[in-house]
């Protein structure tokens, strides 16, 4: 039995999953009231198809919209005109869903759902834009071919056949927009100023490091697995991983902050070592500080300040997504540009028992030597690092080493820098994070905010400021049970996801653009010099250009399979050549009963006749012959080619 | 949204114009590969007057092997003719009323399809054209100003007898018996002079043939006249009583039959006058 369905149908479940889709892109950013009555109206569309009886109260919709727009305008200020927008587009998209009359209401509906889902984009910048794109694209197809047949012959009835036929070419529409799409945006016309970009909202931002390190808190960092910053390099060697943030010169005894004292300079260090070039993809941050592998050269960012404790910083808040190049050489030394170094002697009073023990361990050594034996003291038991049950009083210091013995990075950073101080040898706190996961597949570091760090720098005479990590060593996955190092690793495989997302479409721009540009003229402009290897091409696209020629000859074989005839048809093409090639051919107006009759010959008439005979009784009864049937069919038929029929 | 996306810099909001400028293309692809590939072809009925609205069945054909026809329109003067699906190597019919002015040979209508496939952003059209077919369109039948003398008049003048065979009137011959005959008309006294059986044969009643001719009406507008002629065709044909014409040069023997009907009409159709 043909099947039958009404296409305004179809078509308004397509509506209701786009507007679907347009508020899940925006759900968790719209306020709760603007999420309830979404739904409700939706559901009262719904309810609406189901029993089109129910009243319509158009004129209230109507009165109803102009007042969600009044009141959205009356939100909009300088500060926030993202959000507002799209409260008020969400409830007029709910509020359009109930009054849907003509096509130019279903595309309104599609409108405001891009716009939702285009809004989102300017509030956050999540992967999850992609998808809904994706989706919105697939459901877009189906649903404007639906609309304009809607619009030429409204409520059309159509067979199965005729929808499956019309939404499969609906579906490929997409498909073919998809690959389309990806080309267009690597070529759209970019500028390099932006005029409205005050409209991107600051994303959400983690908040790390701040400009004081308080003995005991950068637990809850150490504890955090979102990630930081991904530097897209070779995997270099396990103990060059320090990147470098903030500089803390000054202790008051429970707390390391950064006195601002540090100059911003233009010179770059004399370094010495093997040097590394890459690129940081680093997430929006609340704070200014630009990260860098130890010691940094030369980092490349728009209004970027140098400072001679060789950090670097923005001059805002990095509250985006962003980019930049950087390059270190790999060594544990700089010579210093000559700061004033009485700060870094300055200690707090109170801490005279620390003096004592500093002075009993290093007594009359060198600085060298003293920050080499103090590293050395620290790093072995009965120090332990642990980030539990941390020492936090007024001097938690004291604790430390007197006590429990028991702490994190910063504890023993503090330790050291405090004595290395107490000997007259000038130190500072390195704030930064430690090693980090290599992708190798992306071919880049992941730094989470649990790889935050802190390490000590003094100052030797005869090498300038020099690394010490008196931190006793980890082993990373130590603290983390077999399904806690399971999941870290799938997370970092599925990190690459979004590490490409960021790579090739949050951070394209005009400079990217420009790259590849060239790169593909460059190609192309090389490509007449160059030689074909043609014995490669052959190794390399045969076995693909064969791959191809199957799937194409799978595809002509699968059309044919679907278009051939039924088995009986196919039988009876079949008689009716049997009969043409011995000299009767049935003339294009005469029937089967007829023609079977008009055959000269007797015998084939005979056998035409009784063919025609089992083939009518069948069909007229519109069903398929049985096999006995069908075996009969192809014994005359047999008999026929023979030339001895019904002997 | 193209100007929002270069303005913010928003790279996500560059992809969704993206999206946008590909939906536009793609869809003119298919909208252009819809109408390809299409062939149209008219049924006419066999009698068209002048000046009369008559139904024309349109054929569209999708001569495409894989490839369906989504929403076609045949937008004419009056009304729409709208497919909305037809099958690849499938046809789809409507009907379309159409009304020739003039006698004469008419070339079949020139219809454009036009489609707003795939997403009605575009209307796309494009001229179908129908193979050389014509339409021939007969002078419109007026009974005109000879209605007494001719059309009614002849009609109370009697039967005379037809010289072909049939069952009614007299007895024209007597043949040999074939089998099927009725018994009752077996010539039974032939019969048994010849020793084989013998059938009477009957001429068909029929009306006296009618000779129109052309020249012999009264009148001097030539198409009043090929109307009124027109009308005493129709009238009398088929079967009513045989007709004849004489037209210009040209002399169409008495016949009874519908494809004689329609020769004389095609002939009225196609006169040029001197």
């Amino acid at each position: 039995m043909k099947r039958w369905h009404r296409l305004d149908i179809i078509l308004n479940i397509f509506t209701y999953l786009i507007a679907s889709l347009g508020f899940l892109s925006t759900m968790t950013l719209v306020g709760i009231p603007y999420r309830l009555a979404f739904i409700i109206c939706i559901f009262l569309a719904v309810a609406g198809d189901v029993r089109p009886r129910l009243p319509k109260f158009r004129l209230v919709l109507q009165i109803l919209a102009v007042i969600y727009v009044i009141v959205g305008l009356a939100r909009f200020s300088s500060q926030e005109i993202v959000l507002p927008g799209m409260e008020t587009l969400l409830a007029l998209l709910g509020l359009k869903c109930l009054d849907k009359n003509y096509a130019r209401d279903y595309l309104q509906i599609y409108a405001l759902a891009l716009l939702l889902v285009a809004g989102s984009s300017l509030l956050s910048l999540e992967l999850s834009f992609f998808f809904y794109l994706g989706v919105l694209i697939f459901l877009l197809g189906p649903a404007i071919v639906l609309m304009t047949y809607e619009r030429v012959k409204p409520r059309l009835i159509v067979s199965r056949e005729e929808l499956t036929a019309i939404l499969k070419q609906a579906l490929l529409m997409p498909l073919l927009v998809m690959p389309l799409t990806l080309l267009l945006f690597f070529l759209l016309p970019r500028t390099s100023y932006p005029v409205f970009s005050f409209l991107n909202r600051p994303a959400q931002t983690s908040s790390g490091f701040s400009d004081q390190v308080q003995l005991g808190n950068i637990t809850q960092i150490q504890l955090d697995d979102s990630l930081v910053f991904r530097a897209v390099m070779e995997k270099q060697s396990d103990d060059a991983l320090y990147w470098r943030g903030m500089v803390f010169d000054e202790f008051d005894g429970v707390s390391w902050r950064d006195s601002g004292a540090a100059l911003e300079v233009r010179q770059v260090p004399r370094l010495r070592g093997k040097s590394v070039s890459y690129a940081v993809y680093l997430e929006p941050v609340e704070y200014q500080t630009l990260f860098a592998l130890e010691k940094p050269l030369y980092i490349s960012y728009r209004q970027l300040r140098r400072f001679d404790d060789q950090t670097f910083k923005a001059r805002d808040p990095l509250n985006r997504k962003i980019t930049y190049q950087a390059v270190s050489v790999l060594t544990d030394r700089e010579a210093g540009v000559g700061e004033d170094m009485r700060r870094y002697l300055k200690l707090p009073p109170g801490l005279d028992k620390i003096r004592d023990l500093a002075g009993r361990l290093v007594g009359g050594k060198g600085p060298g030597d003293t920050a080499a034996a103090l590293r050395e003291y620290l790093r072995k038991p009965p120090f332990r690092y642990s980030l539990k049950k941390l020492p936090q009083s007024a001097s938690p210091l004291d604790d430390f080493i007197f006590h429990s013995r028991t702490g994190n990075c910063e504890y023993f950073a503090s330790t050291m820098a405090v004595m290395l101080r107490s000997r007259g040898i000038p130190a500072r706190l390195i704030g930064g994070y430690r090693g980090g996961y290599y992708h190798e597949m992306g071919g880049y570091y992941a730094i989470q905010q649990r790889d935050a760090h802190v390490w000590v720098e003094a100052y030797l005479p005869e090498h300038g400021w020099t690394r010490y990590d008196p931190t006793p060593t980890v082993p990373v996955e130590s603290d983390r049970t077999i399904w806690k190092q399971f999941f870290f690793r799938l997370r970092m495989t599925l990190d690459i996801l979004d590490y490409y997302w960021n790579r090739h479409v949050i951070s394209y721009d005009l400079q990217q653009q420009y790259a590849l540009l060239m790169s593909l003229s460059r190609q192309v402009t090389g490509l007449s010099s160059v030689k074909i290897p043609w014995k490669n091409l052959g190794r390399h696209f045969l076995p693909l250009l064969s791959v191809i020629a199957t799937v194409i000859i799978i595809f002509n074989m699968g059309l044919w399979w679907r278009q051939r005839l039924p088995r009986d048809r196919r039988l009876l093409q079949r008689f009716l050549r049997v009969l043409e090639k011995k000299g009767w051919p049935r003339p294009v107006y005469m029937g089967l009963e007829e023609f079977s009759h008009s055959i000269g010959d007797k015998n084939i008439s005979m056998a035409a006749r009784e063919f025609v005979r089992i083939y009518q009784s069948n069909f007229y009864r519109d069903r398929k012959p049985g096999r006995e049937d069908r075996e009969q069919l192809r014994r005359i038929l047999k008999d026929l080619t023979s030339g001895s029929p019904l002997s | 949204m193209g100007i929002a996306a270069v303005n913010t810099g928003n790279n996500l909001i560059y992809l969704l114009v993206a999206a946008l400028l590909s939906f536009l293309a793609i869809s003119g692809i298919f909208g252009r590969f819809n109408i390809k590939n299409l062939r149209i072809s008219f049924l006419a009925p066999d009698e068209i007057y002048a000046g009369c609205e008559t139904p024309l069945f349109v054929h569209l054909h999708n001569d495409r092997r894989h490839y369906p026809a989504f929403l076609l329109h045949l937008p004419t003067s009056r009304e729409e003719l709208i497919f909305p699906f037809i099958f690849p190597r499938g046809t789809a019919t409507a009907l379309y009323r159409w009304t020739g002015y003039e006698r004469g040979l008419h070339p079949v209508p020139t219809l454009p399809v036009a489609s707003p496939f795939p997403f009605g952003f575009f209307i796309r059209y494009q001229k179908l054209p129908a193979h050389g077919q014509q339409l021939t369109v007969f002078p419109y039948p007026r009974r005109g100003p000879f209605r007494d003398e001719d059309s009614n008049h002849t009609r109370s003048r009697g039967d005379t007898v037809r010289e072909e065979s049939g069952y009614e009137g007299e007895v024209i011959s007597v043949r040999d018996y074939r089998p099927g005959d009725p018994l009752r008309f077996i010539h039974w006294k032939a019969s048994a002079r010849t020793g084989g059986l013998k059938t009477k044969d009957f001429g068909l009643a029929a009306a006296e043939p009618l000779l129109l001719d052309f020249a012999s009406l009264p009148g001097r507008d030539q198409e009043a006249k090929l109307s009124h002629l027109c009308f005493l065709i129709k009238d009398s044909l088929p079967d009513t009583r045989p007709v004849g014409l004489k037209l210009g040069g040209e002399i169409f023997g008495p016949g009874h039959s519908r494809e004689h009907k329609l020769k004389l009409l095609r002939a009225l159709a196609v006169y040029q006058g001197k």
